[in-house]
């Protein structure tokens, strides 16, 4: 089924930005715990989030069922990243830290946000799932 | 199957199901259940709830308070959402017949229509004074001014009914909660770390009773309308368990967030502290999402219960209402500009008219069906040709009594003032039903049969 097989391969692609969102985390953590732990937060719920979608959509043949579950997945990293960008250029998390680690963070968060929008409209367009599932 | 799943034999003259049972094809996830109940909780409403904590206990005490508060309307809730998953009706439905038609009609408007229109009011208020708060020198952020253009916002979605309800708290649950936890690092870190924030003093202390009557009485109105939501999830426990985990994992988080920030800065407005300690952006949008994913559940509920007895599309009754609202908000705005004491007086005065009501909602469902033999999946189930009397004075009696009794009987002292009402509601109710049973009197005076839409 040609809508499962791009679904795994952004979900999978998706995977990569809260790794990076982690490494970032890692990286404040040594400057400012603090900002670390909020960055952390983010990674994680992203990561779990989309993460979760594998085993959900292993077994499932039917598309609007499968259309469904991307869209359930995507408004969680839509959403994160939503939050991502409103967050990281705050004055809290550059203080101490420097520009590059949040505009990176921002960057993640704006390119997960715009990715996930998509997913949603695929899924709305090509399964015809429903927006509020 | 159940039987209102074979044949849908409803006309939905009013729209989203406001009077008739959601049809299973319209039913929606657990994932939505959770989001849209959380989406009510995250407003800045509940943190200034917990910053009230903040100022009345330390932070270990604060933490438990919340566990017992929320621990205790999650029982509630978790009572009354199985009625709405059971039935799929709205509460103001499923009161029709423990009080009759018309009870359910007046009790609906009472027990939901005027407070939930009433919280939006506040809710409103209390956005125009955020705004004012964030941006002091803007002309266009006046309470005044934030308070009409906030609650134009807000009436959209409710507008459209449930799938809007959902949509934006899609959007908006994880951003609060986010930057719920964001303020709690900010006061961490100006506390002095975990250690430091645990060892500074409140204000003014208080009962550990007392925070839990405020935790209660914050959000017992919609632990009764649970029902308004989970009528659209899938399975009959979907709503309790969204209801419970939202409560019980992110009230607690959100109460003692607050009252960390609070301990550190001693201020209760969290908005202000986070744009204050560098949340930038982040604030305002706070405000703006907080708010809107809550106040346009109050206008829903307050359309549902009116539209029990105004017999015109519900969309129109969230315009009508609505702009009463804003209109009372901007009128708050003009009279008590930002003093905090309307908004405390009217939680007051809400954690102690309201739960009675939903106790006999509660007995009639759970103990006086049970009593009567009826299987719990075939409780409620409404068909056009239903009757039902116009009044339950059985219902109307024991809601009275037991709020009379628990407001200005019982001496505070005994316990927390709005559970003592509900159980009080319960204990009357089925009392007095079954006793009635046994002397063959009746419950019910006159009778009332609905139609195929509802009414």
């Amino acid at each position: 089924m040609e809508f499962k097989r791009y679904v795994k391969i952004s979900s999978g692609i998706i995977l990569i930005f809260p790794i990076v969102l982690l490494v970032l985390a890692a990286v404040a953590w040594s400057q400012n715990v603090f900002t670390g732990i909020v960055y952390l937060a983010i990674g994680i719920i992203q990561l779990v989030g989309m993460a979760l979608i594998f085993p959900r959509i292993s077994k499932e043949e039917d598309l609007w069922e499968l259309g469904n579950k991307c869209v359930q997945h995507n408004w969680i990293v839509l959403s994160l990243g939503l939050t991502g960008c409103a967050m990281f250029l705050a004055p809290f998390f550059t203080e101490g830290v420097g520009t590059a680690v949040p505009y990176v963070a921002f960057a993640v968060c704006l390119v997960t946000l715009l990715w996930s929008i998509f997913n949603l409209y695929k899924a709305v367009r090509e399964a015809k799932a429903r927006l509020i599932v | 199957m159940r039987k209102n799943e074979e044949v849908w034999p409803w006309e939905d003259k009013y729209g989203d199901y406001a009077l008739v049972p959601v049809p299973k094809k319209e039913t929606r996830s657990l994932l939505t259940m959770f989001y849209t109940y959380t989406g009510v909780l995250c407003c800045i409403a509940a943190l200034w709830g917990g910053s009230v904590l903040g100022l009345q206990f330390y932070l270990k005490d604060a933490i438990w308070v919340a566990v017992v508060g929320s621990a205790i309307l999650a029982v509630i809730g978790g009572l009354t959402a199985p009625i709405g998953g059971i039935s799929r009706c709205s509460t103001y439905v499923n009161l029709r017949p423990a009080f009759g038609n018309v009870g359910s009609q007046v009790w609906g408007t009472i027990v939901s229509g005027i407070p939930a229109l009433g919280w939006f009011t506040v809710q409103t208020w209390l956005f125009g004074i955020i705004m004012s708060t964030i941006f002091p020198e803007a002309p266009w952020a006046t309470v005044f001014w934030a308070s009409i253009w906030g609650g134009i916002l807000m009436l959209i979605t409710a507008y459209i009914g449930f799938r809007g309800l959902a949509f934006f708290s899609y959007l908006a649950v994880p951003f609060f909660m986010l930057l719920a936890g964001f303020g709690v690092m900010i006061g961490v870190q100006q506390g002095g770390g975990f250690a430091g924030l645990a060892s500074i003093a409140p204000a003014s202390p208080v009962p550990f009773g007392v925070g839990v009557t405020e935790v209660v009485g914050m959000y017992v109105v919609g632990a009764i309308i649970t029902a308004d939501i989970c009528r659209f999830a899938k399975k009959i426990w979907h709503g309790a368990a969204a209801w419970a985990i939202q409560l019980m994992i992110l009230q607690v988080y959100m109460l003692s967030g607050a009252a960390a920030i609070t301990l550190v800065t001693g201020e209760a407005n969290i908005a202000g502290a986070l744009l204050a300690a560098g949340a930038g952006i982040g604030a305002f949008l706070m405000a703006i999402l907080g708010q809107w994913s809550t106040n346009d559940n109050n206008i829903y509920s307050t359309s549902l219960a009116i539209n029990l007895w105004a017999p015109i599309q519900r969309k129109y009754i969230v315009l009508i209402a609505g702009a009463i609202g804003v209109a009372l908000a901007a009128l708050i705005a003009r009279v008590w500009g930002a003093a905090m004491e309307p908004f405390m007086a009217f939680l007051t005065l809400l954690g102690t008219f309201l739960p009675a009501a939903g106790g006999v909602l509660i007995a009639d469902f759970w103990l006086y069906r049970w009593y009567k033999g009826v299987p719990l999946r075939e409780r409620y189930q409404f068909q056009p040709g239903t009757k039902f009397g116009k009044v339950n004075w059985i219902g109307w009696f024991s809601a009275i009594v037991a709020t009379v009794l628990g407001k200005w009987v019982i001496p505070e002292s005994w316990g927390i003032m709005c559970l003592t009402c509900l159980i009080l509601g319960v204990v009357l109710y089925i009392v007095i039903a079954i006793a009635c049973d046994k002397a063959g009197a009746k419950m019910d005076l006159g009778e009332h049969t609905i139609d195929k839409t509802g009414a």
